[in-house]
């Protein structure tokens, strides 16, 4: 489920606290983005958590250790990111509201201030479902009616499909400009696929 | 981290990531077109900090209160006379040879003990939890 990275310098508390007050504008508005657009793709397996809950369960998990903060290495924006990814995935994958109990809720301090994580011996529930493979399906349908007839669109779309970076994507034969025009055009029409 | 044979997951994932090929400008202006109310992100990850030293406070004044608790209790072992702290001593002494063992590198003769450390050392031996509340009590007080 979540994976330590034991290779990671612990970080304190307060250098947490500090990193959050140093975040700047565009960090702010990076984490919300990232924040409304992994809801928006899971919300229909979110069970009733949003935004706040997401953030909320990131930050979490780096303060109790159990997702280590590598702050030499990536901003505290950056971690936080890809723990947002993480829980988002994790949530994806569980079959109910009860199996999705916020992981943070049930920590458990030790007296040596050790973190017990009294789900981490639940892992039954990570396979993808019947439920989520029909919405996925319903999604992909949607957008591919939707991407159609705008061929980069379409090849954007298969190359995060396939799970290939933008960078990958654009050397596959499109320009800077050309991705991002594209890639504009995407989320602005995703949103209402979402939406619907 | 992600299951690359996970399609939608894939999807999900390189969807998050592309916010960050966004300019400052673009982001802004996905926000204004989205017509979303922006999230007081540092508000959130300020609360959850909070709310997770207030869990931290919680559960060290839960261990004070249990040891304060066993403190209290060990306290009402050990007799008010010194005589009858020694003869306490001595009975879990006699019943435990390698705390006599012990004792006697760290005092010497434990017999010369002064009245007044009697009952520091007899919470300390309590503590320990090595002696059964009945084999020590059942001697409490008899002279």
């Amino acid at each position: 489920m979540f994976i330590k990275d034991d290779q990671a310098t612990p970080v304190t508390t307060q250098e947490i606290l500090t990193a959050i007050d140093q975040l700047t504008e565009q960090e702010e508005l990076i984490l919300e983005r990232t924040a409304r657009w992994l809801v928006r793709f899971i919300k229909k397996r979110a069970f009733g958590f949003e935004e706040e809950d997401l953030l909320h369960e990131a930050i979490t998990l780096t303060l109790v250790g159990q997702r280590r903060w590598c702050k030499n290495k990536v901003t505290l924006c950056k971690h936080l990111h890809g723990v947002m990814k993480s829980i988002a995935d994790h949530w994806w994958k569980s079959k109910s509201r009860q199996s999705l109990t916020l992981e943070s809720d049930l920590y458990v301090e030790t007296e040596n201030s050790d973190s017990i994580n009294p789900m981490q011996n639940f892992k039954d529930d990570e396979a993808t479902d019947a439920e989520a493979k029909i919405i996925e399906e319903e999604h992909f349908a949607k957008i591919k009616q939707l991407t159609q007839s705008r061929e980069f669109a379409l090849l954007i779309i298969e190359g995060i499909r396939e799970g290939m970076t933008g960078k990958e994507i654009r050397e596959l034969g499109l320009t800077k400009t050309q991705y991002e025009t594209e890639m504009k055009w995407i989320r602005r029409n995703l949103k209402l696929v979402f939406e619907k | 981290m992600s299951d690359k044979s996970n399609k939608y997951l894939n999807f999900l994932n390189g969807f998050a990531d592309s916010v960050f090929e966004m300019s400052p400008d673009e982001v802004k202006e996905e926000l204004a077109e989205f017509g979303e109310s922006r999230l007081p992100v540092k508000d959130i990850l300020r609360k959850s900090a909070k709310k997770f030293q207030q869990r931290k406070l919680l559960a060290a004044e839960q261990v004070y209160r249990e040891r304060r608790l066993e403190y209290f209790k060990i306290q009402q072992r050990i007799p008010e006379r010194a005589e009858d702290q020694r003869h306490l001593l001595m009975t879990i002494l006699d019943r435990n040879p390698r705390l006599r063992e012990q004792m006697t590198l760290q005092h010497r003769d434990y017999t010369d003990i002064p009245d007044d450390d009697l009952p520091e050392l007899l919470q300390e031996i309590l503590a320990l939890d090595v002696i059964p509340e009945s084999s020590a009590d059942n001697d409490e007080g008899a002279p």
